[in-house]
């Protein structure tokens, strides 16, 4: 994907073709955190509004792509632990089938197995798989993101493996 | 098959995971709305005495845009608290530098700040038990507004991020309602 260079003649359509070219990652992202096409729905916006807002500022040290990909695992990481917080005060469970029906839907040919395995992850633990296993983060930069420990994320990702492979066999 | 060939194999299907997904529907059109409706920073001079400040929805329907001005003020307001700590209480602010200063943003700032902490101590000192609960859910939605803007000003900063996060848990952690608070 070729990176676009952030001179706004015409802002709000240079901001829908930026949004054109990078909303299926960032509601990929969204999705498999929140595990809900709603809330993903509402972090893909989020993140967009504060891309927008703070797109003057990008200082282009980065590539756009990179940026805007950080400023989405951040709001994604943000919506989702208020929300899940919140509703397990309520006691609500996520419902996955509907989650790995939207993953069907909008991710083809993506492993549902492994979808729904990692969807059932402790929220630790899968937050740290995404980003690691999926989205490609070293660990030292996941443990900068969550604010834990280099050695945190690398326990946690031993366990979601054994996780994970119990519940794929 | 060994251990380390399972984890092999479970890290190979990881990777091969799609890392694209097409929304349901467009969403540009729910973005467009919101990004329409964003005010520019300078109305945060604006803001009326009795603006009503309605909490974040936290779940239920989309989210909505929250109330930029008055959490571009309460950012203001939260940035001068992590600035004063040492100061005391009650004590004048400081003159602010000439307008073309580069320290004049970081003055109006401390400003806010003493203002929005001498505020919060009168409360303790004289209201009631009604008006300081009142006055408690507003100074956190204050704070929740200026964490907000953190993340605005700093959208990669994961400790912005958790600025917020914590402000946002500490206003759900409540009795579960949604108050509306007026000044």
């Amino acid at each position: 994907m070729g990176e676009r260079q952030v001179r706004l003649h015409d802002p709000r359509a240079e901001f829908e073709v930026i949004y054109r070219e990078h909303h299926r990652r960032v509601y990929a992202i969204a999705l498999r955190f929140a595990r809900d096409p709603d809330r993903a729905e509402e972090v893909v916006q989020d993140a967009f509004v504060r891309a927008w807002r703070s797109l003057p500022s990008f200082n282009g040290d980065s590539r756009l792509s990179t940026w805007l990909h950080s400023v989405a695992v951040n709001a994604a990481l943000d919506g989702v632990r208020v929300r899940s917080r919140r509703e397990a005060r309520l006691d609500r469970d996520v419902d996955l089938d509907r989650y790995a029906a939207e993953v069907g839907r909008a991710m083809p040919g993506a492993d549902l197995d492994l979808e729904r395995a990692v969807a059932s992850l402790p929220d630790g633990a899968r937050e740290i798989v995404i980003l690691h296993y999926i989205e490609g983060y070293p660990c030292a930069e996941i443990a900068e993101q969550l604010g834990i420990v280099e050695g945190t994320v690398k326990s946690q990702l031993h366990r979601a493996r054994k996780l994970l492979k119990e519940a794929l066999t | 098959m060994s251990e380390t060939e399972r984890d092999r194999e479970l890290e190979a299907r990881l990777a091969r995971a799609p890392r694209d997904a097409e929304p349901a529907r467009d969403l540009w059109l729910d973005v467009a709305r919101a990004i329409d409706s964003t005010p520019a920073l300078d109305t945060a001079r604006t803001i009326e005495p009795r603006a009503e400040i309605e909490p974040a929805h936290l779940e239920g329907p989309r989210r909505r845009i929250p109330r930029v001005p008055l959490q571009i003020a309460a950012a203001l307001a939260l940035f001068a608290g992590g600035v004063m700590v040492g100061q005391r209480w009650g004590e004048p602010a400081p003159p602010a530098p000439a307008p073309e200063s580069p320290l004049a943003a970081a003055a109006e700032v401390q400003r806010a700040g003493t203002e929005y902490v001498s505020a919060l101590s009168r409360l303790g000192e004289s209201a009631g038990q009604v008006e300081r609960d009142q006055g408690v859910d507003a100074a956190l939605s204050a704070l929740q507004g200026a964490a907000y803007e953190l993340v605005r000003l700093r959208p990669d900063d994961p400790q912005a991020g958790r600025i917020l996060y914590t402000v946002s848990e500490a206003r759900a952690d409540g009795d579960g309602t949604q108050p509306t608070v007026r000044f």
